[in-house]
């Protein structure tokens, strides 16, 4: 043999370097192909494409784009795979958020279908609806249903819910192809079987799945809706879950995992909850089957590894107190409802890495959360029960039994973000400049009143605010109950109402703030313009923008609600909170206006404006 | 049970029973076409294996042994006992792969050429075990590998895969 010397591992042949490259996961295969260029070349032809196409298809379903490669080139998946992983991060950034009037009962199911620009509901009120997802208007809406619709499910091919207490089901094929509107509520078909109500519908690619009390669950060929087979269970069955090649179904107090190809019974897993026993655990999985993932009436989300042969090899995901009611999976994100109305975004991946180990699940891991900038958890509290969730490509949405469904459009996220960056850096620069040409004023020896509250602790308020934000995401936005309902049909006309509220309120507030700062440079009004242009187009779900500036604007009873507690280290008075306006109609501008001139503290609450201000004066 | 000898590219021999050898599947249709020809044959077969060093030979054949007398045991034991006789193996196959990166090419290139998918299997797996959870410097400074990308194309992939390259 050769001696040693000469011997590398790039001797070996690609064969077998494809071997190796074999065993590695995607992140490993990742920092490969950067480390030379043989390797590069390696991880671009056709095996590895092939390899990075089961790694997209094992965590997302493949859009169609992706698979019909349209004239040029195709992109490598690996591409794909990277811009998907880059596009899962907008759900730590800032949302939009909608809400969904016009239902007349509690929501108990939606679906997603945001490549079609579409959701559907199923309420209580017999009805589903079709909605426009970025207009937030109502496109149609279906025949009165013999009962409450439980369940349903929808992909660009089929739209399936429970239509009857007999155990019909509805079916609409989608128009798409014959160049029609995607789905016409008026022309659908029945489909029997069930001798029970169906509580839970799900789509693949090749069948139709159904669970019912009847302690059944049936497979349906989506071409023909015939029943290709029935798996018997113990229990009621509540929902159903196809991933991979297994069914996951919770029948009764159990998640359990089919087979789906034989309906043989693989795993049972017990929910273990004591307190409620008609509740019965909510089952997703990952995509490849791997994973399965347990919401029960504790609020705990569990992760189950199936390819593990114990049957106790679970990962609290979070703990949450209230009763699930739903779950949803996106990779990495689990989106979950919960009965007391919050709806919970989790980062699952970071959650199993980081939750278990530090036997606090999930807080610990949110200080500090592992990668640096992803964060675990984020929390959009509600009113009333959330019922039913569901997230898709860069939408999250919810609906509750207030007959609303409210949802988070992320899509802008990364673009708000950067924009915001630059603000503040702008800003950034703005604030050293000024205190360069008051030093040159010879300004600095002049002494400040009160002396503590120095630049550095108004940032300090001020990051705390965003932290708030981003963190709990109670923004004074994003009202709690009652106020936030007020009756408007979608949120098209509640933006300008809400922006121009926070226009005049901003305007409004300039004006006891008048006499300490005439001087305020126009840069720093403009700047405060384009906040407001933020405000109108972003009716912000993580206000850190907002709140950024309003804080440092509006008089601190109406900044966040969170001021109180910067007022604790700040020493400043501040009265009780009155609710957050949110829907603002015009008797509440009024209400401000009138609250804005009480406040006679202004200028003593913000005495770095006022001397920084003099200060540049003088410059 | 009978013997053969296997002759390293060093003239160094070694003796191996038949069952464990087979495990090379080189070395198994090399017999068979053997066996076919010479028919029943006293002496040991002595089988030429030009391509591979003498300590590497010595080490595939630890190997072939080893597994061989798991099997053995596999097939021997309850099933109750499956899982701990697994955990047995897997230990073994650790301590087996405690070797150098040198040693490890040879090793790859010796169960190639003597086609035993098993211990290929393990190879690649060790290899592999070698570049996970490293940054793209530390896995060439482990295989002494030169840094043949321009900056910019190495900016151009880390831009493309931020998420596990930052």
């Amino acid at each position: 043999m050769e001696d040693s010397s000469s011997l590398s591992i790039n001797s070996l042949s690609a064969g077998m370097l494809h071997g190796i490259f074999d065993f590695l996961c995607p992140r490993d295969l990742c920092a490969a192909s950067v480390t030379c260029r043989y390797w590069r070349h390696l991880n671009q032809d056709s095996a590895a494409n092939q390899a990075w196409k089961a790694f997209y298809a094992a965590r997302w379903q493949p859009s169609e784009p992706q698979l019909s490669s349209p004239g040029k080139k195709p992109l490598p998946w690996q591409a794909h795979y990277g811009r998907k992983m880059r596009v899962q991060r907008v759900f730590a950034g800032r949302a939009r958020q909608d809400s969904f009037f016009g239902h007349k009962g509690g929501i108990k199911c939606l679906g997603l279908l945001p490549g079609h620009n579409i959701m559907a509901t199923g309420s209580m009120d017999r009805t589903i609806k079709l909605w426009d997802l970025n207009a937030g208007m109502q496109i149609a809406t279906s025949r009165l249903q013999p009962c409450a619709v439980r369940a349903l499910a929808l992909d660009q091919g089929m739209l399936v819910c429970s239509a009857s207490t007999r155990g019909g089901l509805r079916v609409w094929r989608s128009g798409a192809a014959a160049g029609k509107t995607l789905f016409d509520l008026g022309a659908s078909r029945e489909v029997t079987g069930h001798t029970g109500p169906v509580t839970s519908v799900a789509l693949n690619d090749e069948c139709l799945f159904s669970g019912s009390w009847d302690y059944t669950v049936r497979i349906w060929s989506r071409s023909r809706l015939k029943c290709l087979s029935v798996i018997p269970c113990s229990d009621w069955v509540w929902g159903v879950c196809p991933r991979g090649s297994n069914l996951l179904v919770a029948a009764g107090k159990h998640a359990c995992v089919f087979d789906s190809d034989t309906g043989r019974a693989l795993r049972r897993f017990d929910s273990g909850s004591e307190r409620n026993v008609l509740h019965s655990p909510r089952v997703e999985g990952t995509r490849d089957g791997r994973l399965l993932f347990v919401g029960n009436a504790e609020g705990d989300l569990l992760a189950y590894d199936l390819r593990s042969s114990s049957l106790t090899a679970c990962n609290t995901l979070w703990q949450h107190g209230a009763l699930v009611q739903s779950i949803a999976f996106d990779d990495p994100w689990m989106a979950a409802a919960m009965d007391d109305g919050a709806t919970l975004l989790l980062n699952a991946d970071a959650a199993m890495r980081g939750g278990r180990a530090s036997g606090l699940p999930g807080r610990a891991a949110l200080s500090a959360p592992p990668g640096g900038s992803i964060a675990v958890k984020r929390q959009f509290p509600g009113s009333g029960p959330a019922y039913c969730v569901d997230i898709a490509d860069q939408w999250l949405a919810c609906g509750s039994d207030m007959s609303v469904v409210r949802a988070w459009d992320f899509s802008g996220a990364e673009e708000v973000q950067a924009r915001l960056d630059a603000t503040k850096l702008q800003r950034a620069q703005q604030r050293a400049q000024r205190r360069e040409r008051g030093r040159h004023a010879g300004r600095r020896l002049q002494p400040r009143f009160p002396p503590q509250w120095d630049t550095s602790g108004d940032e300090d308020i001020c990051e705390h605010d965003s932290q708030n934000g981003e963190d709990l995401l109670d923004s004074p936005c994003m009202a709690p109950d009652g106020s936030h309902c007020a009756g408007e049909a979608s949120s098209e006309p509640q933006a300008s109402p809400r922006a121009k509220s926070q226009h005049q309120g901003s305007e409004g507030m300039r004006i006891p703030g008048q006499e300490t700062q005439e001087a305020a440079s126009a840069s720093q009004r403009d700047s405060l313009h384009t906040e407001v242009d933020q405000q109108r187009s972003w009716s912000v779900a993580g206000g850190a923008p907002s709140e950024d500036v309003l804080s440092r604007s509006l008089p601190a009873h109406l900044g966040t609600p969170r001021a109180g507690s910067g007022s604790a280290a700040g020493g400043r008075q501040i009265r009780p909170l009155p609710p957050p306006l949110v829907r603002a109609s015009g008797c509440c501008i009024e209400a401000r206006a009138a609250q804005v001139s009480r406040m006679t503290s202004w200028d003593i609450q913000r005495p770095r404006r006022s001397s920084s201000d003099s200060v540049k004066a003088a410059g | 049970m009978r013997n053969i000898v296997l002759r390293a590219n060093d003239g160094a021999d070694h003796v191996i029973s038949v069952a464990a050898a087979s495990l090379c599947k080189t070395v198994a249709s090399l017999l068979q076409d053997l066996e076919a020809s010479k028919g029943e044959d006293t002496d040991p077969l002595i089988v030429p294996l030009p391509n591979v060093c003498n300590c590497t030979l010595q080490k595939v054949l630890g190997f072939c042994e080893q597994q061989r007398a798991f099997d053995e045991l596999c097939t021997a034991s309850p099933a109750a006992q499956q899982a701990d006789l697994t955990r047995q193996i897997q230990a073994w196959q650790m301590e087996y792969m405690q070797v150098s990166t040198d040693e490890l090419y040879h090793l790859v290139m010796a169960a190639h050429y003597l086609n035993v998918p098993r211990l290929l299997d393990l190879c690649t797996d060790a290899m592999a075990e070698r570049i996970r959870g490293k940054s793209p410097a530390q896995v060439r400074e482990c295989f002494g590998l030169k840094p043949s990308l321009s900056p910019e194309e190495e900016e151009e992939i880390r831009r493309s895969n931020l998420w596990a390259l930052n």
